[in-house]
């Protein structure tokens, strides 16, 4: 019995890490730390994250590595043509926890992430998808529910991401149409940040959304309405999401404004906050944090409000490709009651030795509101193209 | 270290004796959120409803039907916990089914289907009436069990709801007249397993495996 809980245990720990993986998320930490004060200076996405554009690879060969190096896709060995990009990231990540559950801890080394991304322009119009094996998938032995009419194998392969947009210019006005999470919050790349699925944007549950929005350097604004993934029986959430934020102290700081408004089976949610984030360049360090009031309104019953939020702050120090980034997140899941939320504090070190390569070490220290205090640590090999 | 103690009723009660104003009017809601910034949730008295239908998107959903886990499109361990519905069936009705290699010997519950044996399995998560005896409970706790959620199980105030809603008869609805406790609190001894006796078979090696499922066989003319 003691092995079948550990192997229970590793498949657990296995499912949990990577229902938070293969988030190809931007980096905030890079926005003002670099000088680039917008998301899509290095991102082809309005709101950043996933496929990197010339200038994101240069900064990645150029400034952003310890061994500068070629930045380009496959590190120049192929040329594309002009309207066409691809991308890729891989990710190897060893896993270890302690939930003081039974056969604790659990150790697990698996691939995290297989993805491929591919961008097709014509002038202002473009095609970007992002498709890849899930790291985790029904197996063909395991139980499915009788009722679930999705076939068994279908959710082995996933399209995170899949867009048409139109934007005339990196900076105005743009649209775009597709699967994709709405612009919302800070976005961090880190895998043990709970945030983003607290507030509905949880790995591979996007939504189809029609999106807008504004880019400028002074400040930007997206409004999303949202529905349900039809497709990939993923979130059932229908609704609109704006976020906005304004930069000043020549633009080394940002207040970003943000709420959204979903109807989900069985509730409703309203989520209003705030977001900010500060560049103090003596000491290069990246302050941010990000603050969410939640409303969350079942359907027949009495509604919750609840808080959602970080701080955290990255620092990076003289030796380029290093970034130093700890956080503490609080989730209080009904402000009005005690004992039930929980805290964590994260470290983690980012190690970009040569382009396209990062090592992350990630530690979490989790506190659950009248229940254990666990750890959970990742070390990720990424390498990307 | 991040066990938070209630203080909210302490300045409650600060707030009473300085002011002799109703402590309830203190703990309004800007002073809980801003409470919650630094951990503490206000009150110690639980006022959400123990009703399937707070629990099931409050705190099922969110929690454990994450993409990879027991959403719709994983549905790890033939669970489905997406939605209300569908997750109160999975605890409490759902059969589950499952491949396995041909063997000589054909269990009662399995039939064969190209070329491999599709086995069906019942699964009773909840025993109305009995938290003890739920085995939901029991991996929320990880008491016997492997924790669940595995990487950030649930605060005791929302473990403490479950129980609750469970020794109330654990019903979808409130009306529902059944399940119904009778007053008292015992579990159902029909056909659901205790604890202990949750069985089963592991799909992949045979072995038998602590996850609340038991052999059904089919019912005549049943799929």
């Amino acid at each position: 019995m003691r092995s079948n809980f550990h192997r229970l245990a590793v498949l657990g720990l296995f499912a949990a890490i990577v229902g938070h993986a293969q988030s190809a998320q931007a980096y905030p930490q890079w926005q003002f730390s670099t000088g680039t004060t917008r998301c899509n200076q290095c991102h082809y996405a309005p709101g950043g994250g996933g496929l990197i554009n010339d200038y994101g690879r240069d900064a990645d060969g150029d400034d952003l590595s310890t061994w500068q190096g070629d930045g380009s896709f496959l590190h120049g060995a192929a040329t594309l043509p002009s309207f066409v990009k691809l991308g890729a990231d891989l990710r190897l990540a060893l896993a270890a926890q302690d939930n003081g559950g039974p056969e604790q801890p659990a150790f697990a080394v698996f691939p995290m992430q297989l993805d491929g991304h591919i961008r097709l322009a014509f002038e202002a119009f473009s095609f970007q998808a992002i498709g890849g094996v899930r790291g985790q998938v029904r197996r063909t032995d395991a139980p499915i529910p009788s009722e679930n009419i999705q076939p068994e194998n279908s959710s082995r392969i996933v399209s995170r991401e899949h867009w048409v947009s139109w934007q005339p210019e990196a900076r105005g006005y743009y649209a775009r149409a597709g699967r994709f999470f709405a612009p919302f919050g800070l976005r961090l790349a880190e895998h043990l940040v709970y945030v983003r699925r607290d507030l509905g944007f949880n790995t591979l549950q996007e939504t189809y959304n029609v999106s807008a929005g504004y880019l400028e350097n002074q400040w930007e604004a997206h409004v999303t309405v949202f529905g349900p993934d039809f497709l990939q029986a993923g979130t059932r959430e229908a609704g609109v999401a704006a976020y906005g934020e304004y930069r000043l102290l020549d633009e080394t700081a940002a207040v970003g404004l943000q709420t959204k408004y979903a109807l989900d089976a069985g509730f409703d949610r309203f989520i209003g906050g705030a977001v900010g984030k500060l560049h103090i360049e003596p000491v290069n360090v990246l302050l941010m944090g990000e603050a969410n009031y939640v409303r969350l309104i079942p359907d027949g019953v009495t509604a919750v409000g609840q808080f959602v939020g970080l701080v955290g702050a990255s620092w990076f120090p003289p030796v380029r490709g290093i970034i130093l980034t700890g956080w503490v997140e609080r989730l209080q899941g009904d402000i009005a009651t005690a004992d039930t939320g929980s805290s964590a504090a994260t470290a983690s070190l980012s190690w970009f030795p040569y382009p396209h390569t990062e090592i992350q070490a990630v530690d979490r220290v989790q506190g659950v509101d009248g229940a254990v205090t666990f750890n959970t640590f990742l070390l990720q090999l990424h390498y990307f193209m | 270290m991040f066990r938070h103690r209630p203080c909210c009723a302490a300045l409650l009660v600060r707030a009473q004796t300085m002011t002799n104003q109703n402590p309830r009017a203190f703990c309004s809601t800007l002073c809980c959120f801003v409470a919650s910034l630094i951990g503490i949730g206000c009150g110690e008295t639980d006022a959400r409803p123990p009703q399937w239908a707070f629990i099931a998107p409050a705190i099922i959903a969110p929690n454990c039907a994450t993409a990879s886990c027991h959403s719709k499109g994983a549905a790890e361990s033939g669970l489905d916990l997406s939605e209300p519905d569908v997750a109160y069936h999975s605890l409490f009705a759902q059969t589950a089914q499952f491949r396995i290699p041909v063997s000589p010997t054909v269990p009662p519950e399995c039939k064969l289907d190209k070329g491999a044996m599709v086995c069906r399995t019942g699964r009773v998560l909840v025993v109305p009436c009995s938290p003890d005896q739920s085995r939901l409970v029991n991996m929320l706790r990880g008491r016997g069990a492997q924790r669940m959620p595995p990487d950030r199980p649930l605060p005791i105030g929302d473990i403490e709801l479950i129980e609750r809603w469970i020794l109330q008869g654990a019903k979808q609805n409130p009306s529902d007249l059944t399940p119904s406790c009778g007053g008292a609190v015992a579990p159902d001894a029909g056909a659901r397993p205790s604890v202990d006796a949750a069985p089963t078979v592991d799909a992949r090696s045979g072995a038998v495996v602590d996850t609340g499922m038991t052999a059904v066989q089919d019912a005549p003319g049943g799929s």
